[in-house]
């Protein structure tokens, strides 16, 4: 079940005028431009119909038990393929298919709880953000010998952004400068602590 | 996360919001930010019901910048003209003016707003400055939906027909 915390405070009602947000009904959804009754405000518009969209489901019956075998959930519907996980012949109906590949909706309901199904995950870390900040933190306390801690954060957290960034298909040049100024960030804090255990030995002699 | 290819064609950054807008092969992709959750949401292209574009000054951001821009820059004449200190009036001038160029360049420019309802979520891109840009992803937003909901309108073809191979003749 959703978080209701996380549910978004107001939601979506279909199109409206973009300059009041009051809400446009079917008469006013035209091309050309666009008096909104509430607020005056012109605005170019653009109009789509789009098609319903038309799910083919096949009986069993109808093209026969040699030609099509019967879906796992619906008996009576012919399968069009099988589950990519476990195999299972799904029908139209069943086929969970976000560019993935073809899921039956319990394979689909725990690869998306698992957060392992990539396009069907709408919510996730931004960890280069992480490491950056984390970076960028690192050198302003680099003082306070906090260099090596938001270092180590970052290159953790880089270590995760690289995966990130690769699935997604995405740059890794800015992720790379932060892993060169946090590992200087981390050899430079070791200098530092390094200097002063020497500075301290050399007076206590 | 998504492997799928995908363009980044515009922001939508307010007081409130933090988002980036991306053009894949079958929707218009939106990432919120939130700290360092990022919420993704899609506006696919076979339900995009309109498309809209339009001029907005953006009044609060006017305000804000005009009040900033009065404030500091008051103190710089009252400093320069009643006090006659030049120093503190040339220091509170040049904190003026980081207020000052982005007012003059909304009022002169304004913000191009592109936004995209579908029959569950819209997209709302912003242009403050680039103009022509918005222009061209506006019309590619349009001729994109147009042609995806054009393919999805066309009917199927007919299946070939398969002729049935004859039948084996029947045992005595």
């Amino acid at each position: 079940m959703a978080d209701p915390a996380r549910l978004p405070a107001r939601s979506y009602e279909g199109p409206a005028c973009p300059r009041c947000n009051a809400r446009l009904t079917a008469d006013w959804i035209q091309t050309g431009v666009v008096r909104c009754p509430d607020c005056n405000g012109d605005f170019e518009a653009m109009a789509f119909r789009p098609p319903a969209h038309r799910l083919v489901v096949e009986h069993v019956a109808a093209s026969g038990p040699i030609e099509a075998n019967a879906c796992a959930n619906h008996a009576k519907n012919a399968a069009v393929t099988a589950c990519q996980r476990c195999g299972l012949l799904i029908c139209a109906l069943c086929d969970m298919d976000v560019g993935s590949g073809p899921y039956c909706p319990a394979c689909f309901d725990r690869l998306r709880t698992e957060n392992t199904l990539q396009s069907a995950t709408t919510r996730y870390r931004d960890y280069a953000s992480m490491a950056r900040v984390a970076m960028i933190a690192g050198l302003f306390f680099s003082f306070m010998f906090l260099g090596i801690p938001f270092a180590s954060a970052s290159l953790f957290y880089a270590r995760k952004g690289f995966k990130q960034l690769r699935d997604e298909g995405r740059s890794i040049v800015g992720l790379i400068i932060v892993v060169i100024f946090a590992l200087m960030e981390f050899v430079g804090g070791l200098v530092m602590i390094a200097f002063m255990i020497y500075a301290f030995t050399k007076v206590k002699k | 996360m998504t492997a799928a290819w995908r363009k980044k064609i515009g922001r939508n950054a307010g007081l409130m919001t933090r988002e980036l807008i991306f053009e894949t092969p079958d929707a218009i992709e939106v990432e919120s930010r939130e700290g360092y959750e990022v919420t993704r949401k899609r506006v696919l292209y076979e339900e995009v019901l309109l498309v809209t574009f339009h001029r907005d000054l953006g009044t609060p951001y006017v305000v804000f910048m005009a009040v900033m821009t009065s404030l500091f820059g008051g103190l710089a004449l009252i400093f320069l003209l009643s006090i006659h200190e030049p120093g503190f009036a040339i220091a509170f001038g040049i904190v003026t003016f980081p207020f000052l160029i982005p007012l003059a360049i909304r009022l002169a420019l304004k913000v191009d707003f592109v936004t995209v309802f579908g029959r569950r979520s819209k997209a709302v891109i912003r242009f403050p400055v680039r103009k022509r840009r918005a222009r061209e992803v506006y019309g590619a937003i349009c001729s994109r939906t147009l042609e995806v909901q054009r393919a999805m309108a066309e009917p199927e073809p007919e299946p070939i027909p398969v002729e049935e191979p004859p039948a084996p003749p029947a045992a005595e």
